[in-house]
């Protein structure tokens, strides 16, 4: 045996290591020393300088870092985090490493093929506008969108969630009835007539406004926030019956103690697997918004919108459509592969049948 | 089970009598028919002030509401304002071009996603599995107005280049249709593209579903059993294992169906055909209000009747289901 461990202690990120013992049994029912087995091992196990020299090695971990071992041993994801990373640094850092703003337009090249002389990699439009250039900002915009909307509509879901499936009663009722509501309608139909008429302009606070991406990304939000609280709502469902639960209640923690401290870091897996789901629906929704000219309107650069601006000429400047559209394939991709990763560690009991 | 469809269709009436009325609220907020007309310079006020009155657009939300329920029920959704085109007839009209587009694009999914479910199941690990599987985690990551439009590249430049016109990339019929058989042709070479751009993420989808599903079937007792008292394994897989793994994709595809009638907005702009996405399209670039209305409340009732089919299909399938 090289590694001792006891069963994760659920909830406690990077938490403190507990007493083998006292984890496994409860004081005065330790189990008797079988005959042959070292009687002094107990008191060795307390002080870890010691175990070493035993030739046990005594490690308490949390259930986060089995999750973080899991997730680095998954090839697929770490490779799909590495490129998604990639992707993004390009994209935050598209000033320095473009040659061109993105409205700039290069005269000497107009309707150029993809080629590296002149550094236009992905081709120019009929304008002499750089795609690579474009497309660079255009991850910017699509990535705002995403990153804002997975996270408003996490919290949102998650706490409407929490709520409903810890107290149920008419909070529950009308939670479902509005999800059920909502699942009859047509998704992107909602979206468009929202996206329509309320999806123009920055949002404005006075002292400071956001770009509009922000706005259709708050319209997204608001359609993208019952799956996860459906989620939510049934894991807490059936957490509220553990008997942890019941101990907490039983040593006076409120209702608001119980649901954030207990029940919900032991949520924690499906909340971010069921994130990054959102986050590559967002992409792939906002390219389709824009796509269809209703979601993020020119000056602003996003990917759907290129591919939108580039069809009117794309059987014969071919790569105004097909660029863009390979980087929301590749993002999208990444972000699925990823989502697999966290789920096969976060949620071993949720292990999809590995391919 | 008779009584269980009734119940749950006089369920579904509430159901759709508050959504409307919340839809209703929305939608008539968020658009304005008149809107683009009022930006015009020399615009005629009293003329914009009748529409307004003879439309009631300037009445209470609640008023408003009471007026689109009569003329839903007794005008069959009553008229556009802009083009005072009757509401429901044009959009049967247009149901028919979605209709053959969705009930292919549902016959193409199931085939290919139980056949190749069944087979990278019954494969396990092999490299045919591993491939589907990547190719569904591509599938489900391809944009659809994206697929749509570099499958319109491949096929005009083949077209261009060797002068094949195999699929058309647009449309619903030439200027001359022709008749019987090459009417039939040249229609199926129009829906093609269409209908494998729809296909493609419910493929990959319900690959992957059908695989998950034939591999928990696989591995159960009365499987065992079945391989135990000799049978050869292609009766253990297509009589006792295929027809078991069948159901939980049945239940899927009849409540995808329903999903189907508003779900083809993006595919039929991108290929131009003149369904029900492109008239929900049109309708929303002109606001016109009562149109969007009409088009939401369809297609609501269809994902609302497909599900209730999905919940008897399964009564059907499952004995051990009993709907009362």
């Amino acid at each position: 045996m090289t590694e001792v461990t006891r069963p994760p202690e659920p909830g406690t990120p990077g938490g403190p290591s507990v007493d083998l013992r006292d984890s496994l049994y409860p004081a005065g029912m330790q189990p008797r020393p079988e005959p042959g087995m070292p009687t002094d091992l107990a008191p060795e196990l307390t002080d870890s300088a010691l175990s070493y020299e035993t030739g046990l090695e005594l490690k308490a971990r949390s259930q986060w870092a089995y999750a973080r071992s899991r997730f680095l041993r998954h090839r697929l994801a770490m490779g799909s985090f590495f490129v998604l990373t990639a992707i993004l640094l390009c994209a935050i850092f598209a000033g320095q490493i473009a040659h061109y703003p993105y409205d700039g337009i290069d005269l000497n090249h107009i309707n150029a093929k993809p080629t590296t002389a002149a550094h236009h990699y992905f081709g120019t439009d009929q304008l002499g506008r750089d795609y690579f250039t474009r497309v660079l900002y255009g991850i910017r915009t699509s990535a705002r969108v995403a990153f804002f909307v997975s996270i408003l509509s996490t919290i949102l879901g998650t706490l409407i969630g929490a709520f409903a499936g810890y107290f149920g009663g008419w909070l529950d009722n009308l939670l479902m009835r509005f999800t059920d509501l909502i699942l009859t309608l047509p998704p992107l139909a909602i979206l468009l007539v929202a996206a329509a008429r309320l999806g123009n302009g920055n949002i404005d606070f006075g002292i400071f406004s956001l770009g509009q991406e922000y706005r259709v990304a708050f319209i997204l939000a608001f359609l993208f926030w019952t799956g996860i609280a459906r989620v939510v709502r049934g894991l807490f469902l059936s957490l509220r019956e553990k008997e942890y639960v019941e101990a907490a209640k039983a040593s006076g923690s409120g209702d608001v103690r119980i649901i954030f401290r207990h029940m919900l870091p032991n949520s924690m897996g499906p909340i971010i697997v069921n994130m990054t789901l959102i986050t590559a629906g967002a992409i792939l929704t906002e390219a389709a918004l824009s796509f269809l000219g209703f979601g993020i309107k020119p000056p602003t650069p996003a990917l759907g919108k290129l591919i939108a601006e580039g069809e009117t000429q794309m059987q014969t400047q071919w790569w105004l459509v097909v660029f863009p559209g390979l980087t929301i394939v590749a993002i999208v991709m990444c972000i699925n592969f990823i989502g697999d990763g966290l789920r096969d560690a976060l949620d071993p009991t949720q292990r999809r049948i590995r391919a | 089970m008779l009584t269980y469809i009734v119940r749950r269709l006089l369920y579904s009436i509430p159901v759709l009598f508050v959504s409307s009325f919340l839809i209703f609220t929305f939608v008539s907020t968020t658009t304005d028919p008149l809107e683009a007309v009022k930006m015009q310079p020399n615009v005629n006020q009293a003329a914009i002030q009748l529409v307004e009155k003879q439309n009631h657009l300037k009445d209470p939300i609640v008023v408003r509401y009471g007026y689109w329920v009569r003329d839903a029920f007794t005008n069959s959704f009553g008229k556009s304002i802009l083009g005072e085109r009757p509401i429901l007839p044009d959009m049967l009209n247009r149901l028919k071009v979605t209709l053959q587009l969705i009930i292919a694009a549902e016959l193409l999914t199931l085939l290919l996603a139980i056949g190749v479910g069944v087979y990278s199941a019954v494969r396990q690990y092999s490299v045919f599995d591993y491939s589907m599987t990547t190719l569904s985690f591509l599938g489900l990551a391809i944009p659809v107005f994206w697929l749509g439009l570099i499958l319109q590249i491949v096929f005009v430049n083949i077209f261009n280049k060797w002068g094949v016109r195999i699929f058309y990339t647009s449309g619903l019929d030439n200027i001359n249709p022709g008749h019987g058989l090459h009417f039939l042709a040249q229609r199926v070479q129009h829906l093609v593209l269409p209908v494998l751009t729809l296909s493609v993420i419910s493929i990959a989808g319900y690959s992957r579903f059908m695989r998950a599903s034939m591999l928990e079937v696989v591995n159960a007792d009365y499987i065992r059993t079945a391989r135990a008292k000799g049978l050869i394994e292609r009766r253990v897989i297509f009589k006792h294992a295929f027809r078991n793994a069948l159901i939980p994709l049945m239940t899927l595809a009849a409540i995808d169906f329903g999903t189907l009638f508003g779900g083809t907005v993006i595919t039929e702009t991108v290929y131009g055909l003149p369904g029900m996405g492109r008239y929900f399209i049109d309708a929303l670039s002109y606001g016109e209000t009562y149109e969007i209305m009409a088009w939401l409340m369809l297609t609501s009732a269809m994902v609302v009747f497909f599900n209730l089919v999905a919940d008897v299909v399964l009564g059907f399938l499952d004995p051990r289901i009993r709907l009362d």
